[in-house]
């Protein structure tokens, strides 16, 4: 008996060290693996060809060099401005845009963008259908790497002076980009 | 013997519990790295409005070609609708009405006209029985016709003012209920 309970405490222990381990083993992987998530431009993929996600923004398109990472609100484009909207008439102003990565993009508004400036009675803003299919990479910038994202500002007829005449805003838009 | 073999049975539901637990681990941990393949892209732009008052829009326009001049502001300042006394029923009116905007640098010598776009609605002392499918507008002292805007528009309105109405003197014209028959119209 007592040699039966000193057998059975050591592989008591010895399993607990084992789970132990392994469940180090695999809490460290854990971290490994995501621990490069949350660079930009983020490197993905578990084959040895890793891609990139990068998508870049220009005011005015042509040269690549045009095109900027801006990442953030803050780091916006900037576009040319919108002065004297008046009632009955709508102005665009078109992103342009790169993915410079070199996997393909899924593209979408992002949630965030605004549906009206000044009031809901002064101006809406509208937004152009984003390409269904993925946007190709192209670190080089060939032409399918690249399209436009156009935004539309309308002032109704109906607008009242007393709302939305002289008014000061900043319009900020963005398009995600997801890797597929 | 019994106890023997249970217990190696005991250690295996820990060491599958210790790495079930693990399992759950990782996978609340691997859900948020599915968003991480994403990169946005923004732009911004200043936007400001511009000045009109709610009984419309003006501009200034060349009086030849009606191209627009750019530079010179334009505010349509007041609408104001009086009637002609005639004792009419509701949609058999015609009445009159005000026009006046401020277009401080715009030539009052010819070469230049006021091209307005105005709620009538709006304009003061106007009935509110004023029956607007059926209406009219025209005569008067407007500067010419606005080339296919339809009478269907009303209470939207455009019309040429003469320059000389620049600086805020009278553009009279003539409002009517029932535009059926009339001749000299400003909307077609």
């Amino acid at each position: 008996m007592p040699r039966t309970t000193g057998t059975s405490a050591r592989a008591r222990a010895s399993v607990a060290v084992r789970a132990l381990l392994a469940l180090g083993a695999l809490l460290g992987l854990g971290a490994v693996s995501t621990s490069a998530a949350w660079t930009d431009p983020a490197v993905y993929g578990a084959t040895a060809s890793a891609a990139s996600v990068d998508l870049r923004v220009s005011a005015t398109g042509g040269a690549t060099s045009t095109y900027v990472a801006a990442d953030t609100a803050t780091a916006a484009v900037t576009l040319t401005g919108v002065t004297g909207l008046t009632p009955g008439t709508s102005v665009q102003r078109t992103l342009h845009l790169w993915n410079a990565g070199t996997g393909p993009l899924a593209l979408s508004w992002a949630t965030t963008n605004p549906t009206s400036l000044v009031a809901a009675s002064c101006v809406t803003v509208g937004y152009s259908a984003l390409p269904a299919a993925p946007l190709a990479g192209d670190p080089a910038g060939a032409a399918a790497s690249r399209t436009t994202a156009v935004v539309t500002l309308t002032m109704p007829a109906t607008a009242p002076a007393a709302v939305c005449a002289n008014k000061a805003v900043t319009l900020t838009v963005g398009v995600l980009g997801t890797a597929s | 013997m019994t106890a023997l073999v249970r217990r190696p049975a005991a250690w295996v539901v820990v060491l599958v519990a210790v790495l079930l637990t693990a399992a759950a681990l990782l996978g609340g941990a691997a859900r948020p790295t599915s968003a991480a393949w994403t990169n946005a892209g923004f732009g911004t732009a200043a936007v400001t409005t511009g000045t009109w008052s709610d009984f419309g829009t003006c501009r200034v326009v060349n009086a030849t070609s009606k191209a627009v001049v750019a530079g010179k502001p334009c505010t349509v300042t007041g609408i104001r609708w009086a009637s002609n006394g005639d004792g009419k029923p509701v949609g058999q009116r015609t009445d009159h009405l005000y026009v006046t905007v401020f277009a401080p640098t715009a030539s009052t010598g010819g070469n230049e006209l006021i091209e307005v776009t105005a709620n009538f609605a709006a304009a003061t002392d106007i009935p509110a029985t004023w029956v607007w499918s059926t209406s009219g507008y025209g005569g008067g002292t407007l500067a010419g016709v606005v080339p296919g805007w339809a009478c269907s528009n009303l209470p939207t309105a455009k019309l040429y003012a003469p320059g000389w109405a620049a600086g805020g003197a009278d553009v009279y014209l003539r409002l009517y209920e029932n535009r059926a028959g009339m001749t000299g119209l400003a909307c077609s």
